[in-house]
């Protein structure tokens, strides 16, 4: 109980207080704009994280990215047009809410059901985690390295594109993670010769290059969304109640799976709402109803995509490894705070985990106000044209990046990356991967080579072990699913 | 990596002219090619799309200097897992995938997954009738001014660098004068004031500094 008040004064601080407002304000704005993902709102976040205490900094990025990921909701509803990418499962049933002229229902629903759904997230996290830890105590190199390979793995899974790609992808980024002296012989390593390689590739301005500047380099492509024409809501929480009652099962289903879905390293929100509307419409009552403005599968997916943030915060905070890119952006600010991620993170740091646990449960109440006040201003906010926006995130990409290290090579570094995540993103390579195997990649390799090292040179520990054993099948389970599918697909069509 | 990606687009946009008088040269054979490979690559696609084959065959190149590379790692005296192990290991995977890639394997799962996000998003057409290399000037503008800054920053001062890239982002966005140059003025003293009074971020005043 002590630590549970510890907590509650970590928290009470003024300037966490104020970091958890500004964050939100920040978040729910950033993800209101279509093209600005929660992902990009995080990594333009990181910079300022550094100046602040450890509680602050690691509330504004809990804060940012939950108002982030419900407000992408808001174009979604209004515009037909995904905030962010997690929203995108979801769009075309709450745009036809919106047309049906009950804009307050759809995006009472998304609010009030993410808001749910957060919470329900949190207190999987705080159930999950300290039993996790104890297992994770156990754990040895060979662990470990499955356990980073499977998260990779992971990621390529639900990238929602081709699986080769989005192996390929995780690749280059474990390729781009060996560059530096970071490496077991401590030598420098494809640095080229230049100076400022030897300590490797910065992970925070290569995913703000990746994440931020790539978006405004689509931005120039691309033509500017419509305007939003400006209305007047009604009462947005009404009915709300009646809807909790009323589908008491999809809502448990979507919090279950989104849970699930985070706690899985490396799949993270995006999926979650994919699967679970995928979920709801086969397993509801009126599948006929859905994409015409049915509340069910809103109800089901909003409350997934927020309950996989928190929960995907499980194998950040035991291993360090990442559940989604957020988190991967999360992991580097824990690290730079002193708050170095483990299962030793829970026994001695236990106050700050409980505060971790109290600013996600106000971070999804204060949602809901914020949230009303940002729908009633969304109409004006969302009639801010690019053109004014996108010069602002350049220049704060750039400062951004300098101030992660005050050397000019990583504005270089930013740049760089840009263009790759652009041109990747353009022909079908799924940045996500990239950016997960760029910030585990030294963690990956290091088990590798201790664990080789261990058994000189043998392989066989690396499935003997019977935890090993399980996460080793689980990856190999991950990298031949595709073939499965594909195999299905094949005997069905013939079957057909 | 990133000069490479720029070099395939200068060389994919330098040949397309002069294909037409190779193919009449070099009979149906490759007519039918040509038609293979502009179904790829529609006309009113945004630049820097390539051919599956065209980046797997990057990636096979870019996987196999990677192992090489690996294998010139100086080893650990004592010891037989050294530096050289974990670049040879992804190296080998990337060129793997890389041939994967060009032979065309996995790419259903795109068209579906785009297929999929297209039934269920909205993102407008872009209606531009601009040429592809204006549109691909106009892409490679955001990393071209982080380059700028980084040559000009110490010599012009934060805020005057910021102004210019505040300036020609917002023009080349579309933006009005009226928009632009109030932005461009007040956009960079703003991110100074919280970077360097707030945050103690090092930027360098250079011909203009802050009075703060």
């Amino acid at each position: 109980m002590d630590t549970f008040y510890e907590a509650l004064r970590l928290v009470a601080q003024p300037d966490v207080l104020i970091a958890i407002l500004l964050a939100s304000i920040y978040g729910l704005v950033v993800g209101s704009l279509p093209g600005l993902s929660a992902t990009m709102a995080t990594a333009l976040l990181v910079p300022i994280t550094f100046y602040l205490s450890p509680i602050a900094a690691i509330a504004t990025i809990i804060a940012a990215s939950a108002m982030a990921i419900f407000s992408g909701d808001i174009p979604g509803c209004l515009l037909r047009i995904p905030g962010t990418p997690a929203s995108a499962a979801y769009t075309d049933e709450a745009y036809a809410m919106t047309r049906k002229g009950q804009p307050e229902l759809a995006l009472g629903i998304c609010l009030w059901f993410s808001a749910i759904g957060g919470i329900m997230g949190t207190v999987s996290l705080i159930v999950l985690a300290p039993p996790l830890a104890e297992m994770a105590l156990q754990f040895s190199t060979y662990e470990y390295f499955w356990l980073a390979l499977l998260g990779l793995m992971c990621s390529t899974l639900v990238a929602r594109s081709s699986p080769i790609k989005a192996i390929a992808s995780m690749l280059i980024g474990l390729l781009i993670a060996c560059i530096g002296m970071e490496n077991p012989a401590g030598t420098p390593r494809f640095t080229f010769g230049l100076t400022d390689l030897l300590g490797g590739i910065e992970p925070i301005p290569a995913l703000v290059g990746v994440f931020a500047l790539s978006e405004v380099m689509r931005a120039m492509a691309t033509a500017e969304p419509p305007r939003l024409p400006s209305r007047r809501f009604g009462s947005i929480l009404k009915g709300m109640w009646a809807l909790t009652l009323r589908y008491p099962r999809p809502q448990v289903r979507g919090n279950i799976v989104g849970i699930i879905i985070g706690v899985l390293p490396g799949a993270g929100a995006d999926m979650a709402a994919w699967v679970s509307y995928a979920m709801s419409k086969r397993l509801s009552k009126e599948p006929e109803k859905f994409g015409s403005g049915h509340p069910e599968g809103l109800i089901e997916a909003g409350a997934s995509n927020n309950a996989s943030l928190a929960s995907g915060w499980v194998p950040s905070l035991l291993f360090g490894i990442p559940g989604d890119t957020i988190t991967a952006i999360a992991i580097g600010v824990l690290f730079m705070k002193g708050l170095n991620p483990g299962p030793t993170l829970f026994t001695d740091k236990a106050s700050s985990m409980y505060a971790l646990y109290i600013i996600f449960i106000i971070a999804n109440i204060l949602m809901i106000p914020l949230g009303i006040a940002m729908i009633r201003i969304a109409s004006f906010v969302l009639r801010a044209p690019r053109a004014a926006i996108m010069p602002v995130i350049v220049l704060l990409c750039a400062v951004g990046s300098f101030a992660t290290g005050n050397n000019l090579f990583l504005v270089v570094t930013l740049a760089g990356f840009g263009v790759i995540g652009y041109v990747m993103e353009r022909n079908g390579f799924p940045v996500a991967a990239l950016v997960l195997g760029i910030i585990m990649g030294t963690m990956v390799e290091q088990n590798f080579v201790t664990s080789l090292i261990k058994s000189d040179g043998s392989i066989w520990p690396f499935f003997s072990r019977p935890v090993a054993a399980v996460l080793a099948a689980l990856t190999f389970a991950a990298l031949l699913w595709p073939v499965f599918v594909w195999l299905s697909r094949l005997r069905w069509r013939r079957a057909a | 990596m990133r000069a490479s990606g720029e070099g395939f687009t200068h060389s994919t946009l330098f040949v397309i002219p002069h294909l037409p008088m190779a193919l009449r040269a070099m009979g149906p054979f490759l007519s039918r090619l040509r038609e293979r490979s502009m179904t790829l690559l529609p006309a009113d696609q945004l630049c820097m799309q390539l051919p599956d084959k065209v980046t797997g065959l990057f990636l096979v190149g870019v996987g196999i200097a990677a192992a090489y590379g690996g294998s010139l790692q100086p080893p650990v005296p004592g010891q037989q897992i050294g530096p050289e192990v974990f670049p040879m290991v992804v190296g080998i995977g990337l060129a793997i995938c890389g041939a994967l890639i060009a032979l065309g394997i996995g790419h259903r799962f795109e068209e579906e997954a785009e297929a999929d996000l297209a039934a269920h998003s909205d993102q407008p057409a872009p209606p531009e009738r601009r040429s592809k290399a204006a549109i691909g000037l106009k892409v490679l503008l955001p990393p071209a001014l982080l380059l700028f800054y980084v040559v000009a920053v110490d010599r012009l001062g934060f805020v005057p660098t910021g102004a210019a890239m505040v300036l020609a982002t917002a023009l080349a966005l579309g933006a009005r004068p009226k928009l632009a140059i109030p932005l461009a003025l007040v956009t960079p003293v703003g991110v100074h004031l919280v970077f360097y009074k707030l945050l103690r971020v090092p930027l360098p005043d250079g011909l203009l500094p802050m009075p703060w």
